[in-house]
Parts: C-alpha cells; sequence; structure tokens
C-alpha cells in the first residue's frame, strides 16, 4: 500500500549543459501541502512540467497513487486526477467565467465527444457548485478575459476543480495580486485541503504564503535539493538561509 | 424563422430562373462556407486544402455517375463520405502541426488533390473536366433541382449546428481559445482537431458534390487553392466565430461578385479592398460585430441589475 499521494524519485532533466532539476526526490502525502521554493532559476517550473507532463524526464520516476505517471502527456494525467495552474494566467479568455469551468467539467465527465445534446447544460450545477466554492458565482456570466487578474487566478484554481482531482499543483499562485487577493487566496487554499480533502504542490516565492500554507517545504537550489522538511526546519537551516532564504527574510517588507 | 421559410419556399414562383440558379449556388457556397468554419473559426485551424476537398467531393460524385453508373443518391452519400474518408488522412498527417505549419501542409494536400484531377485524364477528363452529368427527372427542373438542394443544404447546416452547440463543438472551442489550456482539462487536442477536420471535409464534400449537380459536371477549377479562400474570406467578412457568420459571408461574397461583376471585371478589386477594409475595421466580421454588440449590451443591463 502506497500511502503517498505522489513520489517524485531522482529526478532529472537538462537543458543543454544547464542541469536545471538534479536528482530531485520527494513525496507528497494526501491532504497536506507541500511547497518547492528556490531561488530565481532553481528549477523549480521545470519541475512543475516535468510533473505534468510538458516537459520529458532525463531520468528519473514519478508515481501518482502508485502509477508510474513519468513522462505521459497532460491530457491524460488531468484523467488520472492531477490537476494544474500556471504561473501565468492560462485560461479561456474570451469564455465566460462559468464556461471557463463547464469546460473543465464536461471533459472529466467524458463528455466531449458527445454530439446529441446542446453544451449549454451539461455539468452545468457542478460549474456553480465549483464557483460557489472559490466564491466567483456572481461573475459567472462575465468573460473571463475581463476580471481582475486576480479573480482570473482565482478562475484558474476553479478550472482546475472542474476536474476533480486528487492532487493540485499551483504554480505561484499568488504572483501578481494585491494583498488582500493573497490574503482570499491563501484561505482558500487552507479550505481545498481541510473541506475538500485535496493535496497540493506549490511552487511560491511569497516566504508569508509559504509559511503559513504548508505542511512541508522542499528547497531547490540550482536544481538539486538543498533542504526539505517542516517549515521551522527549514527556516532555521542554515544552507538555506545562507543561500535562499537570508536574503528573502532580511528584505524589506511591503516592497 | 418561419418567415424565412415561407420566402425559400414561395421564392421560385416569383422570381425568373437565373434567381433560382444564383440562390441554389447562394446555398451551396454557404454550406461550403460553414463547413470550412467547422476548421477554421470553430476548432481555431486554419486550412488551405479545402479546395481540394470540394473538388474531390464534386469528382467522386461524378465519377460514380458517368463512369460507375451509380444512382444519384448513392453518389451524393459516397461523395461525402469518401471525401471524409480522404480528410481523415490528410488531417493524420497534418494535425501533427500546428499554426502557418498545418495551413501549409494543408495547402501541399489540396495541391495534391488538385494535380492529381488535372492529370488523371483517363478517369477525370483532365483540364476538359467531366460534362454531360445527368440528372433524374425529378430532379431536371430548376425549381425541383431548388427544393432538393436546399433541402439537403438545411438538414446538413442544421447537423453542422448541432455538432457546433453540442459538447463536442465546445470541446473544439476550448482548443480554439486555448490548446495548452484544453490539453491539461484533460482533452487529447489533436485527436479533436483530426475529429473537426474530418467532419469539415464530410460536409465539404457534400457541398462539392451538390456544385456538381448544379453544374452538370466537374471541372478541375473546382479544385484550386482559389476555391479554399472562398470560404475563409466568407468567414472573414461575416465572422467566424458567430454561427451564422460565413453563411453571411458567403452571400455577400456572391453577391459581390454577381452584381458588381456585372459592371466591372475588376470585381476581385472591390472584394479584394473589402476584404481589407473589414480586417482593419471590423477584425469579427459583420455578424460577429453585431452579435458582440448584443453580448456587451447584455452584460451592462446584467451589471446595472445586480
Amino acid at each position: 500500500m502506497d500511502l503517498d499521494i505522489l513520489k517524485v524519485k531522482s529526478l532529472s532533466k537538462a537543458f543543454g549543459k544547464l542541469q536545471a532539476v538534479d536528482r530531485v526526490s520527494f513525496t507528497v502525502q494526501p491532504g497536506v501541502v507541500k511547497s518547492v521554493i528556490g531561488p530565481n532559476g532553481a528549477g523549480k517550473t521545470t519541475l512543475f512540467n516535468l510533473i505534468t507532463g510538458y516537459l520529458r524526464a532525463d531520468t528519473g520516476e514519478i508515481t501518482f497513487k502508485g502509477m508510474n505517471i513519468t513522462n505521459l502527456p497532460p491530457h491524460e494525467l488531468n484523467r488520472k486526477g492531477l490537476a494544474r495552474s500556471f504561473q501565468i494566467v492560462n485560461i479561456f479568455p474570451r469564455f465566460t467565467v462559468f464556461e471557463n469551468v463547464q469546460a473543465a467539467v464536461i471533459s472529466r465527465m467524458g463528455k466531449s465527444s458527445s454530439i446529441v445534446t446542446s453544451a449549454k447544460n451539461v455539468g452545468r450545477e457542478e460549474a456553480f457548485q465549483i464557483l460557489d466554492r472559490v466564491g466567483l458565482s456572481e461573475q459567472a456570466g462575465y468573460i473571463a478575459g475581463t476580471l481582475s487578474h486576480g479573480d482570473q487566478r482565482i478562475m484558474e484554481i476553479a478550472i482546475a476543480l472542474g476536474g476533480r482531482p486528487e492532487l493540485l499543483l499551483l504554480d505561484e499562485p499568488t504572483a501578481g495580486m494585491a494583498p488582500e487577493e493573497t490574503y482570499a487566496t491563501v484561505a482558500l487554499i487552507k479550505r481545498l485541503v481541510s473541506e475538500f480533502g485535496l493535496s497540493i504542490l506549490v511552487v511560491e516565492h511569497d516566504m508569508d504564503v509559504v509559511f503559513s500554507i504548508s505542511e512541508t517545504i522542499v528547497v531547490l537550489h540550482q536544481g538539486g535539493m538543498l533542504a526539505q522538511g517542516k517549515p521551522e526546519e527549514v527556516r532555521q537551516n542554515e544552507m538555506v538561509q545562507r543561500v535562499y532564504l537570508g536574503e528573502e527574510i532580511t528584505r524589506e517588507k511591503g516592497q | 424563422m418561419i418567415l424565412g421559410l415561407a420566402v425559400i419556399v414561395v421564392l421560385p414562383f416569383v422570381v425568373g430562373i437565373s434567381w433560382v440558379l444564383l440562390v441554389t449556388e447562394l446555398a451551396i457556397l454557404v454550406l461550403y462556407a460553414m463547413a470550412y468554419n467547422l476548421t477554421m473559426g470553430v476548432t481555431g485551424m486554419l486550412s488551405f486544402g479545402h479546395g481540394g476537398l470540394f473538388g474531390a467531393g464534386a469528382y467522386i460524385l461524378v465519377i460514380a455517375m458517368i463512369k460507375g453508373d451509380i444512382a444519384m443518391p448513392y453518389a451524393l452519400l459516397a461523395a461525402p463520405i469518401l471525401t471524409a474518408l480522404i480528410t481523415f488522412v490528410i488531417g493524420w498527417l497534418c494535425v501533427r502541426l500546428t499554426g502557418i505549419y498545418f495551413a501549409i501542409l494543408t495547402l501541399a494536400f489540396g495541391q495534391l488533390i488538385w494535380a492529381t484531377i488535372w492529370k488523371m485524364r483517363t478517369i477525370t477528363g483532365g483540364d476538359d473536366g467531366l460534362t454531360g452529368l445527368q440528372i433524374p427527372s425529378v430532379m431536371a427542373s430548376p425549381t425541383n433541382q431548388y427544393f432538393c438542394i436546399l433541402a439537403i443544404v438545411m438538414l446538413a447546416v442544421l447537423s453542422i449546428k448541432i455538432i457546433v452547440d453540442s459538447p463536442f463543438g465546445f470541446t473544439l472551442k476550448t482548443i480554439r481559445e486555448n490548446q495548452t489550456r484544453a490539453q491539461c482539462i484533460g482533452i487529447n487536442v489533436k485527436r479533436y482537431q483530426l475529429l473537426a477536420f474530418t467532419a469539415s471535409g464530410l460536409f465539404t464534400g457534400l457541398a462539392g458534390a451538390l456544385f456538381a449537380i448544379l453544374m452538370r459536371g466537374a471541372f478541375v477549377e473546382f479544385a484550386t487553392v482559389a476555391r479554399a479562400f472562398e470560404p475563409l474570406f466568407a468567414g472573414i467578412l461575416g465572422g467566424m466565430h458567430v454561427f451564422w457568420g460565413p453563411a453571411f459571408g458567403a452571400g455577400m461574397l456572391l453577391s459581390l461578385d454577381t452584381f458588381i461583376g456585372a459592371y466591372t471585371e475588376y470585381w476581385p478589386l472591390v472584394a479584394g479592398g473589402t476584404l481589407i477594409l473589414l480586417v482593419l475595421f471590423l477584425p469579427e466580421g459583420i455578424i460577429g460585430r453585431i452579435a458582440s454588440i448584443r453580448k456587451a449590451r447584455a452584460q451592462r443591463l446584467n451589471q446595472s441589475s445586480a
């Protein structure tokens, strides 16, 4: 019996001479938030793209719910229950907010090839439930591209939820957000775990966010693993402080 | 809707034969434009190969009837189905590429069909074409032909409408809007692109076959690249992201051709000029613009009442 929902074993990826991800191993337990941090260029996004099938790994193995998912294409990973959001807003901008989520719900229901009914009401209820959950039901009828940046990012999470994932990968979910939006997103992430039992893997820059949501943290540096552990352990790790956290923690707040 | 049907029914009894033929041609071009739009407007794939597919549909019908002595109803079934098969094979090779590379490869295949028709004289008649198509007597008069073709076109357009409005059609639109995103909500993008392209080929083949019936033969001009641009222009004129946009555009193109063409042989200049103006000032197309004005108004009302 495999208790970990995600298991990354000795994963490596090089771009030419640059070793972007170097023998990274960690696990994600069900129902917790795990964060991946590290300075710019540490290989966080590459790691994400490897796990979600956008890049092929050179070596190593990724296991999801006990299945080997290394190098499966993105759409198959999504069907297995692994959803992601992107660092740069990635939505259907000309669809309404409702349609954005509905698209994901229809796909998950396996109705994408159905041509006998009208799409209008397919998955409607579930899409509205999700919008309710993330607090976007008021904006359901708006064109998605006209939402504020923060709302678009939350809508991305809503799209991911349409696939009823067990594991959610969020790539900098609070990037570019105003403080109150960040606060709302943090609350949402906590709620997704506590109320809906999701497991979440997050790449995040904002250290306050990382320390307030994470059960465990993985620190990457130049592609390799620098440290891993509970937030307090990571905070006190000398190496981490030296290469990364030092500058972040001593940095002036509010800039 | 009912008014439209009434106009269609009454029309052949109040206007002359040349008008009846013109409207019949229009119906076929509307079908062609909407078939093409399944690829371009709905799924967001630019294809230059549809001229070849249109020609294939026409030639399959005519060859089946003249050389194979097959009755028209069967030939009319075979043409779209075989065209869809051809489209499937072409599509299977093309969807590996995206954007302009996809477009160029479809252009190559379209040209391949055109060249095949041109060179295989014994079967296709080469640049003489295949003439002397015998139409069953029930369909021979312009009025009867008008009703038959319009009925088939309406049925086909209704099918396209059902496809576009279905979850399948919605899935195609998600691919058009954002391929990466579509992928990571679990959609096998290439597979759906291939399905859309094939469906588009099916209806394009039907339009070609109907056109051959109207022209009483098939000619190599049916399969040229210029043919492939017609439905693209229609989509740009009318708007390819609204269902009736390409139909409206096809109507505009034929009107420009017929009425301005009657005054001057430089009508393509007028058509080209119109196109440039539209692309610059009305990129959504005419029907598309009307639709988005309506949508914006609805959203404003929505917001002010909320």
